[in-house]
């Protein structure tokens, strides 16, 4: 029984986040559209709580259920950002949702899910645990893809992303079945203990299965055709959401079973993960030119931003997940702040707004929202006192440690082939003719998250240094060691 | 002479049933249902590999694994069946070849 109480202690966030969210869904059902602002208001304290409480100095390594749940520096920082990240989008999402409809109070509960689904991912401990928060975390995202549900962009988004979807989690389940067939445990801790060379072929097909279904997940090549239809296809925060975190509880599964299992077997997991960096960002960066949807062109970017992730994986040395990890905060936020603006320029107008022509003569309309639209374009090029600069410098500079020169010079290519499509924004906004003079303001809340994603995104040395930011990452980066 | 079953042949049974199952997705070019029928063959094919590995094994965690795998095929099934329902009201047809409203 004591085993229980400390299992239940650890944790405990997430359990306090799963009867939050299915104590919402009841009060929701009960009271309908009366609740939607107590809903949207209770979700995003409980988030915030929950992000700050992950702060929380504790024990190294701490393992929960008989080893089912582990909790690590590593996970509890991706938590932090997890949770974080989801406050803002409900945030994000409320001015939109109260638009759409307001008996739809499923939409943040359905993001609180998610979350839950996603917090459990970052720290599985074995494959069972793996796949289940997969599902939980990929079931309210198909239902959130479908959410404007009279829209036939949206519904035609859910149904792609819902079989795609589905059939990855089953290339993952079956990699998943082989790994326990040849090792015959399901621990990711005891796995590599129990690799014999004799089973070698039998578990390199499980690894490339697994890794195919997480691999979907971050929508890199070659599992990414998803991603550019669900991202036009679903409603503006939907698209926010699923662009930011997502992205990095997959990212953390990936680190986590390449190096605690898979540790010995970095020759042939690192030809996988260089192939498929090397084609996300190649194909990330040439395929957007062509792109005239904000959203479309987003998913492209985000396919590209993707590949320079994983590029810091493909050296095989745990102290590169550091870049990593500085590399996805960095394009959170910049996401973050662009939605914001989007958001916030779709709400306010009346006609649509979903091409990069639409966008024209905003630096009269708004000089606010067209600076910091066009900072976030220059972070994501990598142009140098901005954030997005750093991320790039920082997954360079491992690669150069290990000698993969060559690697780098083509992604510094690529990057400057991304810069086009960056920059097509900022001559659209600032240089094209007005279509209609018509002032837009910033709302509240969007404007706060708009400031704070600047201040982040410009002056980033400045917020590391006087922040503990980077003592967490650094932290984070060892709990592999 | 009895011929006797070993690890091998259910695990090509299931290996036939999954390729089955992914093929059945992408050469499928008339009907959504069929699609969801493919999903669900794989998850079912992943099941027997976890069942016959857990035989012969000796360890009950593969089966228990596989009962974690129906109820969640269960939930797959009806948010799936959701997602086509609404897609059926907005479009008028569940044909594969006419799910292209986004290219590019």
């Amino acid at each position: 029984m004591v085993d229980l109480y400390k299992s239940l202690t650890i944790i405990a966030p997430e359990l306090i986040l799963a009867l939050v969210a299915m104590t919402l869904l009841m009060i929701g059902s009960f009271y309908q559209k009366k609740s939607i602002n107590l809903i949207i208001t209770l979700s995003f304290i409980t988030l915030i709580i929950l992000s700050i409480n992950e702060l929380m100095p504790y024990e190294n390594q701490t393992f929960a259920f008989n080893a089912f749940f582990i909790e690590d520096k590593l996970s509890s920082f991706a938590k932090f950002v997890i949770f974080f990240t989801s406050s803002l989008s409900i945030i994000m999402s409320a001015n939109w949702l109260r638009n759409y409809d307001k008996s739809a109070f499923e939409f943040p509960v359905l993001i609180l899910f998610s979350t839950l689904g996603m917090a459990l991912m970052v720290s599985a401990n074995d494959l069972v645990s793996l796949y289940l928060a997969i599902e939980l975390q990929s079931l309210p995202l198909y239902v959130l893809a479908t959410f404007n549900r009279n829209d036939s962009f949206s519904s035609e988004s859910g149904v792609k992303y819902f079989i795609l979807g589905a059939l990855s989690s089953g290339l993952l389940l079956y990699g998943s079945s082989l790994i326990y067939g040849f090792t015959g445990s399901i621990f990711l801790n005891e796995i590599s203990q129990l690799i014999v060379p004799s089973n070698q072929l039998g578990i390199t097909f499980g690894l490339a299965f697994l890794l195919a279904g997480i691999i979907f997940k971050i929508s890199a090549v070659p599992f990414h055709m998803w991603a550019p239809d669900v991202y036009q296809g679903a409603a503006t925060p939907v698209t926010s959401f699923f662009a930011s975190v997502p992205k990095m509880a997959a990212m953390i599964i990936l680190i986590r079973i390449l190096y605690v299992p898979f540790d010995n077997f970095i020759t042939s997991w690192s030809q996988i993960i260089i192939f498929v960096s090397f084609s996300s960002i190649l194909l990330g960066s040439v395929v957007a030119i062509w792109q005239s949807n904000i959203k479309r062109l987003i998913a492209y970017s985000s396919i590209a931003h993707m590949g320079f992730a994983t590029l810091a994986l493909s050296t095989g040395n745990k102290s590169d997940i550091e870049s990593i990890l500085i590399y996805m905060i960095i394009y959170i936020v910049a996401n973050i702040g662009f939605f914001s603006c989007l958001i916030n320029i779709q709400n306010r107008t009346e006609k649509n707004i979903d091409n990069i022509s639409d966008l024209a003569g905003l630096s009269v309309n708004n000089p606010s929202l067209a600076i910091s639209i066009a900072l976030y374009m220059f972070s994501f090029a990598g142009i140098p006192p901005l954030a997005g600069f750093f991320a790039k410098y920082y997954v360079f500079m491992s690669l150069v440690n290990e000698g993969l020169i060559l690697l780098a010079t083509f992604a510094l290519i690529a990057s400057v082939i991304g810069a086009f499509y960056y920059i097509r924004f900022v001559k659209v906004m600032f240089f094209d003719d007005v279509a209609d003079a018509k002032k837009i303001t910033f709302s509240r809340s969007l404007g706060l998250i708009n400031t704070l994603c600047f201040i982040f995104i410009f002056a980033f040395i400045f917020v590391q240094s006087i922040t503990p930011l980077a003592s967490i990452i650094n932290d984070a980066s060892q709990a592999l060691n | 002479m009895i011929f006797e079953i070993g690890i091998y042949h259910y695990t090509i049974l299931s290996a036939f049933l999954f390729f089955t199952g992914v093929f059945g997705i992408f050469l499928n070019r008339t009907n959504l249902i069929i699609i969801l029928m493919s999903l669900e063959l794989i998850l079912l094919s992943v099941s027997i590999n976890f069942i016959s590995f857990s035989v012969f094994l000796g360890d009950i965690t593969g089966q228990i694994f596989s009962l974690f795998i129906l109820t969640v095929a269960a939930g797959e099934a009806a948010i799936g069946l959701a997602i086509l329902v609404v897609y059926f009201r907005n479009s008028g047809n569940i044909n594969v070849n006419e799910i292209n409203k986004m290219r590019g």
